[in-house]
């Protein structure tokens, strides 16, 4: 607070003015100041009364002695009553642990304290944090937990949790064959799979059903369902077709979860041909597939033979078992219809796009470049990576807030 | 006001004893500066446990850092250990949060103070209250002011010893000194019938 009638006067040139630590021009000045205005001669009336209100507090007894022998006897007081603890040789500032006293000599601690100099500042340094609170150790443990909570939430949003057996992440194999000369596998999550295949198709033959060999079904392809589909010659266009299928059917299509499994597709490939090949076998589910890409087809492809799909998740291949043309459609990026024996035709070259939310990598990944570009494998490195350092991360945590509890003390 | 007075040529001898290990020499300069040690400590925390425990480590630190001392004026440095350690011990407090028993249930019957016989009961009891405003009103300043202000008006020491204890320049010595006298006083006529007549506006 400025004294308004004498600017260049404060209240810390009047204290300095009790405490003579002023010059002589500003002591002149101040009792100039002190003379003129009342308030200022209050001001530093109650300062100076404050000043001797302090000197004249009373002296404080001591409330034991601090000479060395006082000290180790009040260590080894402190050390009695004290629980035992971990002991790493450290001195411990809060109760010194001395020794016995030996008067005349160098002092326990003081013996401590010259060794320390020899081993260095890190050993000091280590014991401080062992022994009392240390703040960068607090910090390191706090900045360790915000890690581990942070791994394990991102790793809910790259790789969602799969309980072991849960019926939400079985996983859906979805096969391919390219022209019948190789097959790949995927897995993906179908925990909230949904399968989108749109089919360009493009006019391109007409063809009949005269072809004189058999091409074999994709037997490379497990746990598909065979579809049997016969469709009329339809005109030709060009037509867009979605096939949606909810994760149930997806999974019922492809392989059951559980007890179900075998119900629906069998427990081995040849089994999952034989139930899907039997139309008495097929489950509401399958059904609700077969519905989806048989429309798809049908429109789809104009010829005028019969044809024998088999329906894997996003997959469809065609096979025929009685001497009949047969066609194999994969849901591949690039779809080709095959004619076996007698033509092989460029019969389709739809574009598709097959959306999934596959987070799951491949499994027993397969020559098939096309899917195997399409699907995103990153998840199970990642989770691999997510594990060993939420592991560490756990570790260090535990490490570093064993040793933070200790420093509590 | 104290003046920064040198060390005498017999305390430089005995911190040089001390330096060397000697204990009883040690004991010679605990014994000397004990008691404003303690005084700083336990204005600074206003805990005996803590401030006896604050002179203590400080002791032992400075026999540790005995080697080190350069010379010039012991009892500062040995004050800005003091200081240091109190400094220490008062975050440590801030961190922990902590409530001190004492200040729940305040032992009357052991004041730290002296006791003037010759003295009324009543006066004594004003006196006692009085003290124990004054020590309330000086744990209110912050910890930097209320350094400088027991030093300086307490234990008398000069600015420039406060500028050397607490490592700052003097006009930042004399800006605290200034302010905690002006706040202690602001504090203190929040019970004017404590104080004498003519400490009254």
């Amino acid at each position: 607070m400025t004294v308004s009638r004498h600017q260049p006067m404060n209240e810390e040139l009047l204290s300095a003015y009790l405490d003579n630590e002023v010059t002589d021009e500003e002591r002149a000045l101040v009792e100039a100041a002190i003379a003129a205005d009342p308030a200022i001669a209050w001001q530093v009336d109650s300062l100076r009364q404050t000043i001797h209100l302090l000197q004249e507090l009373p002296a404080l007894t001591l409330p034991r002695a601090f000479t060395i022998e006082a000290i180790v006897t009040e260590a080894k007081r402190q050390e009695a009553i004290r629980t035992p603890a971990p002991n790493m040789g450290a001195p411990n500032m809060g109760a010194p642990n001395m020794g016995a006293p030996n008067i005349g000599k160098k002092p326990a601690f003081a013996q401590q304290a010259s060794n320390e100099d020899q081993t260095g500042d890190w050993w000091q340094w280590l014991q401080q944090i062992w022994q009392g609170g240390n703040l960068p150790l607090r910090n390191a443990a706090a900045l360790a937990f915000t890690l581990m909570l942070v791994l394990l939430v991102s790793n809910r949003f790259v790789a969602p949790y799969q309980p072991p057996g849960s019926q939400e992440n079985t996983p859906i194999i979805i096969q391919t064959a390219t022209n019948g000369t190789g097959s790949g596998n995927r897995t993906a999550n179908s925990a909230s799979t949904k399968v989108t295949a749109q089919l360009e198709t493009t006019p391109l033959l007409e063809s009949s059903g005269t072809a004189s060999t058999t091409q074999p079904p994709v037997a490379s392809v497990i746990q598909e369902q065979a579809i049997e589909t016969t469709s009329e010659k339809l005109p030709v266009q060009t037509e867009t077709t979605t096939a949606e299928s909810t994760a149930m059917t997806l999974r019922g299509s492809v392989r059951g979860p559980g007890a179900d499994e075998d119900d629906l597709t069998g427990g081995s490939p040849n089994a999952a041909m034989q139930s899907a090949q039997s139309e008495g076998a097929a489950s509401p589910m399958q059904d609700s597939a077969r519905t989806a890409m048989t429309a798809s087809f049908a429109q789809s492809a104009n010829a005028s033979t019969s044809l024998t799909t088999a329906l894997s998740t996003t997959v469809i291949t065609n096979h025929n078992a009685q001497n009949q043309t047969t066609t194999v459609l994969t849901l591949t990026p690039t779809v080709t219809v095959t004619l076996t024996d007698s033509v092989m035709v460029e019969a389709m070259t739809p574009s598709v796009s097959l959306s999934t939310d596959i987070t799951e990598s491949l499994e027993q990944p397969t020559p098939t470049e096309a899917i195997r570009d399409e699907v995103t494998n990153r998840a199970g490195s990642t989770n691999r990576w997510l594990e060993w350092a939420q592991l560490i991360t756990a570790l260090c945590a535990v490490v570093l807030g064993g040793l933070w509890w200790r420093s509590r003390e | 006001m104290q003046m920064i007075s040198a060390p005498s040529s017999d305390e430089q001898q005995i911190i040089m004893r001390a330096t060397a290990g000697e204990t009883q020499a040690f004991n010679l300069l605990v014994l000397k500066y004990q008691d404003i040690a303690y005084s700083v400590a336990y204005r600074m925390l206003r805990d005996e446990a803590a401030a006896a425990d604050v002179v203590q480590d400080s002791f032992i630190k400075a026999f540790r850092a005995l080697a080190g001392f350069q010379g010039g004026n012991f009892r500062s440095w040995l004050m800005r250990i003091v200081a240091n350690t109190c400094y220490d011990v008062l975050r440590a407090q801030q961190r922990r949060a902590t409530d001190s028993l004492d200040d729940l249930a305040v032992d009357h019957d052991h004041i730290p103070s002296l006791v003037d016989r010759a003295e009324s009961p009543e006066s004594y009891a004003e006196r006692m209250e009085l003290n124990h405003f004054i020590e309330a009103g000086i744990h209110t300043l912050p910890p930097e002011q209320r350094l400088a202000l027991v030093l300086c008006d307490i234990h008398g020491y000069a600015y420039e010893e406060i500028a050397e204890i607490a490592g700052l320049p003097m006009g930042t010595v004399k800006s605290r000194i200034s302010r905690a006298r002006l706040r202690l006083r602001d504090y203190l006529l929040n019970k004017p019938e404590l104080l004498p007549a003519s400490f009254r506006p």
